[in-house]
């Protein structure tokens, strides 16, 4: 007859812990009851236990609730006020920030739609002076962007959400649809203040190429213009104008690539 | 949500030994959940789903760089200490205790607290950390037996201080 296998550490921790099924704990039992050694080892394993859920629950006690309860309560307010506009101020760039800062700040950044109101020229260093227009404004603020700032998508609610409100400060109907770029994903849509204008920024991350953005901003001299490609700041952009409403369209991607996007956006725009 | 705060700061502490990157991973749990809102199973354990987004926050973008830039050990800090207020002997054992679980593997630690701390099952637990049910109980069985023979260690000194001459 082969010996009995001895039950191991994990066996003996799991009918501890009450894991075992109810067959096994007795057979276990039995076992314990005529074999001393195993029984020693069985208290020795009880006893490294004994003491870690008392312990671990003192630790609650240090807990810092004020200071979690305003973490709480900041998170809720940011996602409240996802649709604020932004002034486009100066910022510091994200890799002189802390690290920790970082993390925050890019999870905010997709989430709440802002970053502390900042955007654009602080990249450039303090004596370039402010953007001379909306386009530079939007190229120099999406130097900051990559595909990890746009890693997470929102969930569909706050996606309709941020969609409705940018829809409302730029008087332009905007819904998922008209806005939906097939390959590229919906990454967040964010309202800034450009000398005053309403400039709506909807972020999307392409699978092949990363992020890009679909700009709009009020026109009020009601240009007509057709889709013209350029660089920016080392960015691919289409950029047009139509119906009281100046459009781009910036990223790393092929200008062949952000064209198709700028037709399908004019198509669906209907 | 708020009802678990406190033990999110726990696993945060657990997990990187540090209280300020503690405060940091609830912060950045909380703006997750918010954000994924729409993703979690009504019905379903809430704070297994935060339990899991805070790990997997700090697995995939804090951890690196915690220990990157060397805030990941704690030799100068014991960062596992308990509040004053408790009563003294259970507040000495309780040191003890959370001296020897800081000193675990962080694996060991992760899991010690998710099944011993806050209950929840190996089959909960291995979701939470992604690995099989296994991996749970092995790592259970190595942390009970580090932790008794610490707790031996103790017990061994205690008795030869007792017996020393005077």
């Amino acid at each position: 007859m082969p010996p009995i296998e001895r039950p191991d550490d994990a066996k003996l921790v799991a009918f501890l812990d009450g894991e075992l099924p109810p067959g096994e704990g007795g057979e276990l039992m039995q076992r314990v009851a005529s074999d001393a050694d195993l029984g020693r080892r069985l208290a020795h394993l009880y006893e490294g236990g004994r003491l870690a859920a008392p312990s671990l629950d003192a630790l609650l006690d240090a807990a810092p609730m004020s200071r979690l309860d305003a973490i709480l309560d900041n998170a809720l307010a940011g996602e409240a006020n996802a649709a604020v506009v932004v002034p486009l101020v100066p910022r510091k760039p994200f890799w002189q920030q802390g690290w920790m800062r970082i993390a925050a700040g890019l999870v905010v950044v997709v989430l709440a739609g802002l970053i502390g109101g900042t955007i654009g020229y602080g990249v450039r260093g303090g004596d370039m002076g402010p953007p001379e227009t909306w386009k530079q404004a939007v190229a120099e603020y999406w130097s900051l962007t990559t595909a990890d700032t746009l890693a997470l998508a929102p969930s569909p609610e706050a996606a309709a959400s941020q969609i409705a409100a940018a829809s409302t400060k730029l008087g332009l109907p905007l819904t998922p649809q008209s806005i939906d770029l097939a390959d590229a994903s919906f990454r967040g849509a964010q309202v800034f203040d450009f000398r005053g204008k309403p400039l709506v920024q909807i972020a999307y991350l392409d699978p092949e190429y990363g992020p890009v953005a679909f700009c709009v901003i009020t026109d009020p001299k009601r240009q007509e213009t057709p889709p013209t490609a350029t660089t920016l700041d080392g960015f691919e952009v289409v950029h047009w104008s139509s119906g009281g409403f100046g459009h781009m369209m910036i990223g790393r991607a092929p200008p062949e690539r952000l064209r198709e996007f700028a037709d399908r956006l004019i198509q669906q725009a209907g | 949500m708020r009802l678990h705060l406190a033990a999110l700061w726990r696993y945060g502490l657990v997990l990187s030994r540090s209280r300020d990157t503690a405060e940091d991973l609830v912060q950045a749990t909380c703006l997750r959940a918010l954000e994924r809102a729409g993703q979690f199973e009504p019905g379903t354990r809430l704070d297994r789903w935060l339990f899991t987004i805070l790990h997997s926050i700090w697995i995939n973008e804090v951890r690196s760089r915690v220990i990157r830039q060397g805030t990941g050990q704690v030799d100068a800090e014991i960062a596992l200490t308990v509040d004053g207020s408790r009563e003294i002997e259970t507040n000495i054992l309780a040191a003890q205790m959370l001296m020897a679980i800081e000193a675990l593997p962080e694996a060991q630690r992760a899991t010690v607290l998710l099944v011993y701390a806050e209950g929840f099952s190996y089959r909960e637990a291995a979701e939470i950390l992604d690995v099989p049910i296994g991996t749970i109980m092995s790592r259970l069985a190595a942390a009970r037996d580090r932790l008794a023979s610490l707790g031996d260690e103790a017990a061994t000194e205690k008795n030869r201080d007792a017996d020393a001459p005077h």
